[in-house]
């Protein structure tokens, strides 16, 4: 059975301007990521301020599947920081958690609600 | 390149000719050591200050695994232990969220030396007999980092793009799984439901067969619409329960390549292309009688080691130029040495040659040089046959030692970057 996600949900009230959302694979580590709105993909890879919808997207919810491999051998922390920017205020949120094994990987996921 | 920089060499002895041919007479019984990693620091500076091959070294990546580290090592007794051995970069010891992989190969000096520098710690102390007093021990503390580390290469990048398309089809995998998943986790209440409504259904037809009645069969009825109403939830989430079954051998699968693929990653991460620059320095101290409180200066020792690499081009230039003061396997005399190899890849076979010349500081007249040819072609199993054939250093008493060996290496141990070869007086 897979690991179990390290979750991190919240609220993003939009603004007048386009919102993006920024995804750091943090601790050296290697990793990928999907972005969902609602369930319509929006984009993979690596995600840099990738610009999700401006005033529109009030009341709809980005999901971000983020997989991290660890391939450092200085350190097992992998971690998530996303980033969103254009709404009312911009938000940084981190997730950390160790690897499971050598080489092991971890699924991150982050839900985003946008209001208004 | 990999076969040829391998780490932990035990060199079984199919053959060692002992060629004399154009060379001083060899000493019978004299054992020449063949160290293929001399030209870098295969185990941490620590040991190598002491001429010492660790059978394993602690690398603490978090402040508590230090500090129970050196805790255990200092001990109660007041001695020095022996064969400890630590190595631990700073920076490491913390998480640090912002730091993406893409940084790493342009990163300024000074974030460089935040990356790679790395402190290490190894003690010495032979067993005291039983006829004496606690040995002396010696400890060295010793520093080293990377000044250029050289871009990723193409085997690199192209692990990287074998990693990036394997995580996105996990991801893919891991949300049909999610959706499998939550349609199968109401399974068992709604096998009991429909156990429920058979049961039911079973009691109705029984009551109407026995005496007709119109309520009765109405109810039946109803009962009989809900019973297929459940058997087909219970068969769609049945069918789910499969899917997420079959979908986490799937994913178990991934996870296993993303593994093999992220320990070849690492593997390579560790021989970057272009030019790599690494500087150690470390000094070493002697502890009368082992004790922490007796302790005296006993030498120090400096490595560069440049190396440029092309690995498409299947080519490798390795410089070294160390100098040790009071080497311990060199009669406690100051040592300089300087040189280069340069190796290159046919197939899977590995060939290079070196040369080095050593700077006895004490003793002129013990200057001396060696050169080498050395082999290397990979077995199954990890293991590697070498080769090599040259003349070693000047020994103390002037004869010079041919080198010439081929054995397998079973890839076990570590190989300390020490002046070798020494042939005692």
């Amino acid at each position: 059975m897979p690991r179990k996600a390290v979750v991190h949900e919240q609220d993003y009230a939009v603004s007048e301007g386009p919102v993006r959302l920024t995804v750091v694979v943090g601790d050296r580590q290697y990793g990928s990521s999907m972005v969902f709105l609602d369930d319509a993909p929006l984009s993979n890879g690596d995600i840099d301020e990738l610009p999700i919808g401006g005033p529109e997207i009030a009341g709809k919810t980005a999901t971000v599947y983020t997989i991290v491999t660890d391939v450092s051998d200085a350190t097992d922390n992998l971690s998530v920081t996303w980033m969103l920017s254009g709404g009312r205020k911009r938000s940084l949120a981190t997730e950390s958690a160790p690897a499971s094994k050598k080489f092991g990987s971890q699924m991150f996921k982050g839900i985003f609600h946008f209001r208004q | 390149m990999t076969g040829l920089r391998r780490a932990g060499l035990l060199v079984l002895a199919l053959a060692v000719p002992r060629v004399t041919a154009g060379q001083d007479d060899q000493r019978s019984g004299d054992a020449v050591s063949i160290r293929l990693e001399d030209f870098r620091l295969s185990g941490t500076p620590a040991s190598a200050l002491l001429g010492t091959s660790a059978a394993s070294v602690t690398r603490p990546n978090t402040p508590r695994a230090l500090i129970a580290s050196l805790i255990s090592a200092t001990g109660s007794s007041g001695l020095v232990p022996n064969g400890y051995s630590l190595e631990t970069a700073p920076f490491w010891l913390s998480s640090h969220p912002m730091l993406q992989i893409r940084d790493y190969y342009n990163a300024s000096l000074g974030d460089r030396l935040k990356y790679f520098t790395a402190f290490s710690v190894a003690t010495s102390r032979p067993s005291s007999r039983s006829d004496s007093v606690h040995p002396d021990a010696r400890v060295s503390i010793a520093v080293r980092t990377l000044l250029l580390n050289g871009r990723p290469s193409v085997a690199l990048n192209a692990t990287a793009d074998s990693m990036r398309t394997l995580q996105l089809s996990y991801i893919d995998k891991y949300r049909q799984w999610e959706i499998a998943r939550a349609g199968a986790t109401r399974l068992a209440s709604q096998r009991q439901r429909l156990a429920r409504q058979e049961d039911l259904l079973s009691t109705l037809v029984t009551k109407i067969t026995i005496a007709p009645d119109r309520e009765l069969r109405d109810s039946a009825m109803h009962t009989l619409a809900r019973r297929d109403s459940l058997r087909s939830v219970v068969a769609s989430s049945e069918s789910a329960q499969g899917d997420a079954t079959s979908l986490e051998k799937q994913l178990d699968n991934f996870d296993d390549r993303l593994a093999n693929l992220a320990e070849s990653f690492s593997e390579r991460d560790a021989e970057p292309d272009g030019i790599i620059l690494e500087v150690a320095l470390g000094t070493r101290a002697v502890f009368a009688e082992g004790e922490w409180a007796r302790e005296r200066a006993d030498g120090f020792g400096v490595w560069i080691t440049p190396m440029y690499r092309m690995s498409a081009q299947h080519l490798e230039i390795i410089g070294v130029a160390r100098y040790i003061a009071r080497a311990v396997d060199f009669d406690h005399q100051d040592l300089f040495d300087l040189g280069a190899r340069a190796g290159f890849e046919i197939g899977k076979a590995g060939f290079s040659g070196e040369w080095v010349t050593r700077t006895v500081r004490e003793s002129s007249s013990d200057n001396s040089s060696r050169w080498a040819a050395l082999f290397d072609y990979p077995l199954p199993a990890k293991f590697h046959l070498v080769a090599s054939f040259g003349s070693d250093f000047r020994a103390v008493d002037g004869r010079r030692p041919v080198i010439a060996t081929i054995g397998i290496n079973l890839g076990l141990g570590a190989v300390m970057l020490v002046p070798g070869n020494k042939v005692p007086k």
